[in-house]
């Protein structure tokens, strides 16, 4: 060696050559997923630096469930078999709401909104760009299934974003896309599930951003068309949640790069400045819920569902939103490469959908969840498609 | 277009398309793009990500979650060429991410910036890193975080003065004085190596 610099490149080339592509950490394909989970949680071959992570998480985790057993809901956690094959009461209020037909999501290269059949998970219609230079980038579901709040922003000529109503037709298909008469979003949103609505769709909740700066929070409301923004310390969220009266805002602190995956609640009417001091802690970090997927809320606000992983195997369980308390074990699923749970229930809280994403190959794979019956059901989706949904 | 204050009307079933109907060419899916980095580039930011956080579980972890903020973010990023550069930049955010969350437990505390390989590693790993070689990450464990940073990038990656601005986020000159301060600190510690041998 003759420099400093000759004995960097030998040192940092050799050091390289002890990671082989052959040794990396092995991932599941999308046929390995498709299959259903077994009876029981297994543990694969996780990586020491996953299992080191789950350690806090699975011991509150398992502290909370030891705790809990007292009490009959949580008594229905019980992780013994098969989530269908359990007693299923977790159906929530009120008189049975039938499933919506239509799944919407944005976030396809070259800017259209897909639209799928919600039984089948198969596409029915790309929506193009309701203009030149305009991607779909954020998409939310309202309580009538053929209407939903749709985003759209310029491909980097501008730093804002406008609000549609998307209405379908009995079939899917696009019946009408009009802008909503609110000012202009300024920013775009950080990612499709940044888009969030009431159960009515009047009040509008988004995170936004422009390049280089700190993000924002920020409501709606149209029937008075005011606005109302939060500061976020960093980019901007991935991912917010609405209770379906709009009077809360849940969401995970996860923010472009690190954040500590901690739930969060905002009320709507909270006064404008920092989000996250105006802000309580629903679940810590500790909570272990992935922390780059998605949450969801629902029973009015009073239920906060997300997803954990355990092992090789993904769960989705639900939370009290006042607590933090983990209420029940819905789902479990083998994962994909680790790649974020995203979940999404409908304005109802009737049903839910979780789909996570494979990064090494793998694809999206849908569960669909019936919350009246406990019964699930596999989506067929195709790899790529966006994962991000509303319904 | 018609302005609406109420998505929750139930649209009219014969109202006239407001724009055309999905007649447009087949999208490519978001999550191909990212799959296709993902197969070419994975290794290499593993690697990377190895050279800076001296664990190799760590490193697949920090890589990971990259490449899920980038599926996450792709709809906002519209320039292709801008995904790589990026990926990096996440990476470099993880492995910080990584370092300070070892600092915080007090168990691995003294392991914040390791010069040893890790444990696990197989007997080739160990005669592919030789003491030779072992000196240089003993002498970089001691340089700044930054410092650290621009080496691997330099020397492994071999990026431009500019490439490594933008992934770090710092200017161009700041760079390049980091780069020679560091040659600068490591050839000295060398040297002085040499003399005591």
């Amino acid at each position: 060696m003759t420099s400093t610099e000759d004995r960097l490149r030998d040192a940092f080339r050799a050091d390289a050559q002890t990671i082989q592509p052959g040794t990396i950490r092995p991932r599941a394909d999308l046929a390995d997923v498709a299959e259903p989970a077994p009876g029981g949680p297994t543990h694969g071959a996780g990586s020491a630096g996953r299992r080191r992570s789950l350690l806090m998480p699975l011991a509150a985790a398992a502290a909370v469930v030891a705790i809990a057993g007292a009490f009959a809901l949580v008594s229905l956690s019980s992780r013994s078999g098969p989530p269908a094959a359990r007693p299923w009461t977790y159906a929530p209020a009120g008189s049975v709401r039938p499933a919506p037909r239509y799944l919407v999501g944005a976030g396809l290269t070259g800017g259209g909104l897909g639209v799928y059949d919600a039984s089948t998970g198969q596409r029915i219609t790309v929506i193009p760009p309701p203009g030149s230079g305009l991607t779909f980038d954020g998409e939310a579901a309202t309580s009538n299934d053929r209407v939903f709040v749709v985003a759209a922003s310029p491909q980097g000529h501008g730093c804002y974003t406008n609000l549609y109503r998307l209405s379908l037709t009995a079939g899917g298909r696009l019946a009408g896309l009009a802008p909503l008469a609110v000012p202009r979003v300024t920013g775009t949103l950080l990612g499709s599930t940044a888009l969030t609505a009431s159960a009515s769709g009047l009040v509008i909740g988004y995170s936004a951003v422009c390049s280089g700066q700190n993000g924002w929070a920020g409501v709606i409301r149209l029937a008075s068309r005011r606005v109302r923004r939060w500061s976020l310390p960093s980019e901007g969220l991935f991912s917010l949640s609405m209770s379906s009266g709009g009077q809360t805002l849940f969401f995970d602190d996860t923010q472009a790069y690190g954040g500590d995956g901690t739930i969060r609640a905002l009320p709507t009417s909270a006064p404008p400045g920092p989000m996250l001091r105006r802000s309580r802690i629903v679940l810590p970090a500790t909570s272990g819920l992935d922390k780059s997927g998605s949450v969801a809320v629902t029973g009015g606000g009073k239920i906060l569902l997300g997803c954990r992983e355990t092992g090789r195997l993904a769960v989705l369980a639900s939370y009290a939103a006042a607590s933090g308390r983990e209420l029940a074990v819905l789902h479990t699923w083998r994962h994909v490469d680790g790649g974020p749970c995203m979940v999404s229930v409908t304005p109802s809280g009737g049903y839910v959908l979780v789909s996570n994403i494979g990064l090494g190959g793998g694809g999206t794979l849908g569960s669909r969840l019936d919350l009246y019956t406990g019964r699930v059901e596999t989506i067929g989706r195709r790899a790529g498609e966006p994962v991000g949904i509303a319904w | 277009m018609t302005a609406a204050t109420d998505p929750g009307q139930v649209p009219d079933e014969a109202a006239a398309p407001l724009s055309p109907t999905g007649a447009g060419p087949e999208p490519v899916p978001a999550g191909a793009v990212v799959q296709e980095l993902y197969a070419a580039h994975a290794l290499t930011l593993i690697r990377l990500a190895n050279l800076l956080v001296r664990d190799r579980a760590d490193a697949e972890d920090v890589v990971q979650d990259a490449f899920t903020a980038l599926y996450r973010a792709l709809p906002r990023l519209r320039d292709h060429d801008q995904l790589l550069p990026y990926l990096r930049a996440a990476v470099i955010n993880g492995c910080r991410s990584a370092l300070r969350g070892r600092r915080r437990s007090a168990q691995l505390a003294i392991r914040s910036w390791p010069a040893e390989p890790p444990a696990a590693a197989s007997a080739e790993a160990a005669v592919l890193l030789s003491e030779e070689r072992r000196a240089v990450f003993a002498a970089m464990s001691r340089l700044p975080r930054r410092s650290r940073e621009v080496l691997a990038l330099r020397y492994y990656l071999d990026l431009t003065d500019s490439e490594i601005a933008e992934t770090l986020g710092v200017s161009r000159g700041t760079v390049s004085s980091t780069a020679s301060r560091a040659v600068a600190a490591l050839t000295r510690e060398f040297r002085s190596d040499h003399d005591v041998d």
